[in-house]
This record gives C-alpha cells, structure tokens and sequence, in this order.
C-alpha cells in the first residue's frame, strides 16, 4: 500500500507576490502548472495529488519546466497562477470516484461557460473562466484523474488506485503529447 | 396538513446542508431548521494516534481553515507538555493566525457575499454570482482575490505550503522566521491595506440600502463568547474567554479556556450531524429543548461586540464607529453585520502583521520549547475565523489519544442559524409562497455566519440526501433518498 507523505504534499512553486504584473524569470516553450488537489487523509481521494508527484519529475528530466501547487481543493486565487503568461499548459490532477473506470483519465478543459455555483472551492472549469475574466488569459488545460474506490479517512490508497499509480509512465507520455502540440495565443 | 419546504443544496458555504421550512394549516411558518447532513467522526479517527501527529491530523480536517486547527492542536499539545512556548514562537503563530483571518474574511466578504451586497438580494438569478460580480465590479472581484492570496501567502512563506503547513508543532514552530522572508511580508502590505479600504467603501455604500436585511438577517438577542486578551481587547490567538448579553453586561469574564465545559454545554438533535453548544448557566433543566435558551454566537460579530477595545489605531476606530450601530453600551445584534465585523478584523489582522513584521524579535531563532508529556489533559483554544475553536485531548503516558472533542465554530453557531432563518422565513414568505429572491435571501442568512460544515461535522465524505415531507402528526407524506 501506498503511503503518501506529509511533507510530499508541498507546494513546489515560490508563490506569486506581485501579482498582475508578473514576469517571469524562467519562461520556457514547456513551461507547465500542475495544480493537484484532494485530501490525503482520505484515502483515494489524494491520488490525484501523489500521481502530480510522480509525473513531474519525469517531465523534468526531459527538460519540461514544471510547476506543482498542491492543494486541498481548488480556490478562487489559483486563478491568478493560471493567468501565468509564461505558462504553455495547466494540467489538473485530481480524484475521479467513478467505480466503473479501469484507466487514468486525460481530458481537455475548457473554461465553464456560466457562472460557478461558489462555494469555497471550485472546479477547474470554473477556474478558467476566473483567469480568462480576471485576468484575460486562459491557457489550455487538461483534467488528469484517478480511478478512486475508497474515501474513507485515513492515509494510503486501495489497492487498485495504489496499482494504477504504481507505474506513471505512459501518463507522462500523454501529458507531453497533449500539452506539446498547443499552440498559445 | 403542514407543507415543507426544502431548500437543498445551501450555496455558496462550505460542505452540504438542506433547510426545511415548516409551515402550519394556515400557511405561515411554524418551524424553521438547518440540517447538516455529512456525517461526524474524525475525533474518534484520532484516537489511537499521537498527539504529536494532531496538529497535521487535524488540519486536514478540511482545506478552508487549516492553520484554525493548527493553532488549537499545538496549544493542546503545549498544555500536554506543560510548557511556556519561546515569546517569538508565540508571535510567530499570531502572524500565521492573522494571515489566515485576513484570507478567509476575504472570500467570504468579497467572492460568497459580494453578489448579494453589490447586485442586490433579489436580483437576476441569473447575474447574481461570481460572474456577474466581475464583470460589474471587476476591480472588487480582483481586489478579493488580492487580498485573500495575501493571507495564503503569509501563511505559505511561514509555513511552506499554504493548506496543510506542518510547521506549527506542540512546544512553538519548526523553523524561524528570516530577514528576507519578513521583508517579503512588509512588502504586500500596502496592496492588502488597499484592499480592505475598498472593501469598507462598498460596504459602506450599500448599508443604507440595507435596513430591511439588518432587521430580518438573524437580528435576535442572545449571548456573545470569544476570547478577548486579559485586558478586554479584540483576541484571536490566546487570552481568556469572555461571555456577553444582548443587553451588553458581561456575564462571564476571564475564565482559562481550559474551563470552557463550566460555562459550554453541547446538545444533539436527531436531524441535524451538527451539535447544538449552549451557554450552560442560561440554562435550567426543565425540558428537551431548554438549551436553546442558552443560544449563543461566535465569531467576527461576537468578538467585535465583546472586546472593550482594539489595540490597534485603524481598527480601534472602525471598532468605536461599529458601535454607533447600536449606541448605549449594547451589543450589535443582527447578525447581517458579521460582514461589517469581518471588515474590522481584516483591518486588525492586517495592522497586527503590520505590527509582528516590524518588531527585531520576530526574527529571533529560539522558536520552541522541548519537552515530554507532562500533563494528561491538554486543551486548546484560539480564535478561528469563523469564531472560537476547542480542541481537548486527553492521553495515556506515552501521549497516545485515549479521547478527543473539537468543538467547531460553525457548531457553536448552529442555535443561531437556526434562529436566523426563522426570522427571514417569518418576514419574507407570505401564506408559502417562496420566490427566488426568498430562497437567496435565507441562504444569504446562513452565509452571513460562513458556517464550514467540513470542519464542524469533521466530514467523513458526503452523505446521501434524504428528504422528508411531515404531516402535522408525523405521518411521513414523502420521502426522497439520492
């Protein structure tokens, strides 16, 4: 069985301080923002957060820029990181409680068309349509999620979520095809 | 034969909650309630663990105030130690604590309550939300974001991740703060600043307009309990616990937070997971539902209502202007002013930072104090944004958790959610014809506490819906399980 960490779960980017006006200092053509999200004292439910974990440094020794925020869920100021100039590519990591699905999922996102019903969390959708509106940038985004059976609280996955995790590599194979081939506006 | 009305899902508040408004032959409301429906269980998922391990434990009880937890688990864990934690450590918790204040008042004000306020309670369902606050007021919305990635950015840099930092520990915190990290902080200030004077800008341009939603928005007596510093003043770390009445006569002063249970009593109801705190001593043991009589409320309304003063000049002003509301030495009781509340306590907590970041000490390396379990009962207290937060542990030799309660601001709020929407069902829904704009309006009521029901049901994942139509004799008319 998988044990996630604590101190895995970190955020892996400085964070922004001057905000809107933002520059860059490490703009790369594969300059991508992983936001990975869920709770990982819920079992499955922090898969999403632990396959970012293990995507990235493959990303990396390829030469890809990448950044990490993990977080428990998503909130209204992540938009501010996804209207990153710089960035090429968002992916989202995430959970998916579908008992039917037999793979990891990679799906394009597109910013929500209507309003978010806010609470104090958001879907990545919703999070577009923040950075387009605020900010008026809205990089291309994919969803990435993991088959999860069992939400239950405490750490470590089930076993079928720990086999899906277990070897990462052909999911880093699709995040370099989809992300590779968008162009930005 | 009594109808029910469900309101299901609560919007824009965190976790899942259903209403039920329950109206008499006649079509008027005869009862009103708030019903959580996530299931409790994380104090029982501690016991068993180290107590060493609860800070972290704990805040991940939900994403929304982690560092909440954070404070209470550590100060438990230092009564467990019995130790005195080193004075930069204390200052060191105060400043991730005011950061987390500043973040969460931020969205609540600007991003959950900023539609109602700014396009109107019964305006275009359809534009009354996020987006329609951006493209209406698009600084304001960018202002809110400012401000509340302010707060997670203080709490980042001290923490090193902004959700769970494990950074507070039980003796002080792991790690100084250093020269550059502190400068980093002074350098947003002015920006976050901004932002809470815009913020009193619009709230002051839409009070007037307001007078309905003040009256009716859980505007009720009752009592009054937060922790205010040994002097009388605004607290949200430490202190003692203070209780007022709505006629403003403070009725418990200075009791140690590790006394809450003589003056907290806890009670359930069979339809709600959330627990129903009372203030014991308005009690008198004569029926089920006495404890209502004991009906108290936490939070930023609570805190500004207790306090004689605010030890900072910005905020000590706004505090003497919020008490025009209600002149003569009383409380403000509608609790539509949570939002006006909230306000000051950003301006405290952003003049408190203000304040830590400029003091030499803050920089200091003795950061904690070390220690084994020296006490089998530890309770801790601080202030979270949401109201005061209790977390008591008790333990076995080797610090192992033999039983633990979190008593949770929304909880503590719940008799007055209750209340508050009763009183907007009882002014806006007229022989049980319910508008829109009314169903807004009650959740608004709710939102006006920003309740967190993660946190205060400890949420073991969603729980599926169950609805209930009742006749007058209990007779179930219908029934809707998803």
């Amino acid at each position: 069985m998988t044990v996630i960490q604590r101190d895995t779960c970190s955020v892996l980017r400085e964070p922004i301080t001057q905000h809107e006006s933002r520059i860059t200092n490490h703009e790369s053509p594969n300059h991508l923002l992983f936001i990975a999200y869920g709770n990982t004292l819920r079992r499955d439910d922090g898969a999403g957060l632990a396959l970012a974990e293990k995507v990235r440094p493959l990303l990396c020794k390829q030469g890809w820029l990448v950044d990490l925020i993990a977080v428990q869920q998503l909130t209204p100021e992540l938009a501010l990181e996804i209207a990153d100039p710089a960035l090429q590519a968002v992916c989202f990591f995430d959970t998916a409680a579908e008992p039917h699905s037999t793979a990891i999922q990679l799906q394009p996102v597109d910013a929500q068309q209507s309003a978010p019903v806010l609470g104090h969390h958001l879907i990545p959708s919703a999070l577009l349509l923040y950075a387009r509106r605020l900010y008026g940038v809205c990089p291309p985004a994919w969803l990435v999620t993991v088959p999860g059976y069992d939400f239950d609280l405490g750490e470590g996955f089930s076993a079928k979520t720990a086999a899906y995790l277990a070897d990462v590599t052909a999911v880093a194979q699709q995040v370099v095809r989809a992300t590779g081939q968008v162009d930005r506006d | 034969m009594t109808r029910t009305i469900t309101i299901d899902p609560v919007t824009r508040i965190e976790g899942h909650a259903k209403i039920t408004i329950h109206l008499d032959d006649g079509g008027q409301v005869a009862d009103a309630r708030f019903h959580v429906t996530e299931f409790r269980g994380f104090e029982k998922f501690c016991e068993g663990r180290s107590f060493w391990e609860m800070p972290g434990i704990t805040a991940r009880i939900c994403g929304i105030c982690p560092v909440s937890h954070l404070m209470a688990s550590a100060k438990a864990g230092d009564a467990l130690l019995a130790v005195r934690i080193p004075p930069t450590a204390a200052k060191l918790r105060r400043l991730m604590n005011w950061a987390q204040i500043v973040q969460s008042h931020a969205l609540s004000f600007f991003h959950l309550s900023g539609p109602d306020l700014l396009l109107g309670m019964e305006s275009d369902p359809v534009k009354r939300n996020i987006m329609g606050l951006i493209d209406a007021y698009p600084d304001v919305a960018r202002t809110g974001i400012r401000l509340r990635k302010f707060g997670q950015d203080v709490i980042r840099l001290l923490g090193g991740k902004s959700i769970h930092p494990a950074w507070t520990v039980p003796g002080g915190v792991r790690e100084p703060l250093s020269d550059k990290t502190r400068q980093e902080i002074e350098v947003m200030l002015p920006g976050a600043f901004d932002g809470v004077d815009l913020a009193f800008r619009l709230l002051q341009d839409v009070l007037p307009s307001m007078s309905q939603e003040i009256a009716s928005y859980g505007d009720f007596p009752s009592y009054f309990l937060g922790l205010v510093t040994p002097k009388g003043g605004l607290e949200h770390y430490d202190g003692v616990l203070r209780v007022m009445d709505s006629d403003g006569r403070i009725v418990e002063d200075g009791i140690a937070p590790e006394d809450y249970r003589t003056i907290i009593g806890e009670a359930v109801e069979p339809w709600s997971y959330l627990k129903f705190p009372y203030y014991k001593k308005a009690v008198s043991p004569d029926g089920a539902t006495a404890y209502r009589q004991g009906m108290y409320r936490v939070g930023p309304l609570a805190r500004v209502n207790i306090a004689s003063f605010a030890d900072t000049p910005k905020a000590n002003a706004e505090l003497a202007a919020f008490r025009t509301l209600n002149p003569n030495g009383k409380p403000v009781t509608s609790s539509f002013h949570y939002h006006y509340a909230r306000l000051i306590e950003i301006l405290f907590g952003l003049e408190k930072i203000a304040e830590l970041v400029a003091d030499p000490a803050i920089t200091d390396n003795h950061v904690r104090s070390r220690a084994e379990v020296n006490q089998r009962v530890g309770v801790g207290v601080s202030e979270a944004p949401r109201g005061t937060l209790f977390h008591e542990y008790h333990v076995d030799d080797n610090g192992i958790l033999q039983k633990v309660n979190l008593i949770i601001a929304t909880g503590q709020n719940n008799l007055a959610m209750n209340r508050t929407v009763r009183q907007i069902a009882d002014n806006y829904i007229q022989n049980g014809h319910l508008s829109e704009g009314i169903l807004n309006r009650i959740e608004h009521g709710i939102r006006t506490f920003d309740p967190c029901l993660s946190c205060s049901t400890h949420a073991v994942g969603q729980m599926p819906l169950h609805v209930q139509v009742l006749s007058s004799d209990g007779q179930i008319l219908d029934e809707a399980i998803k």
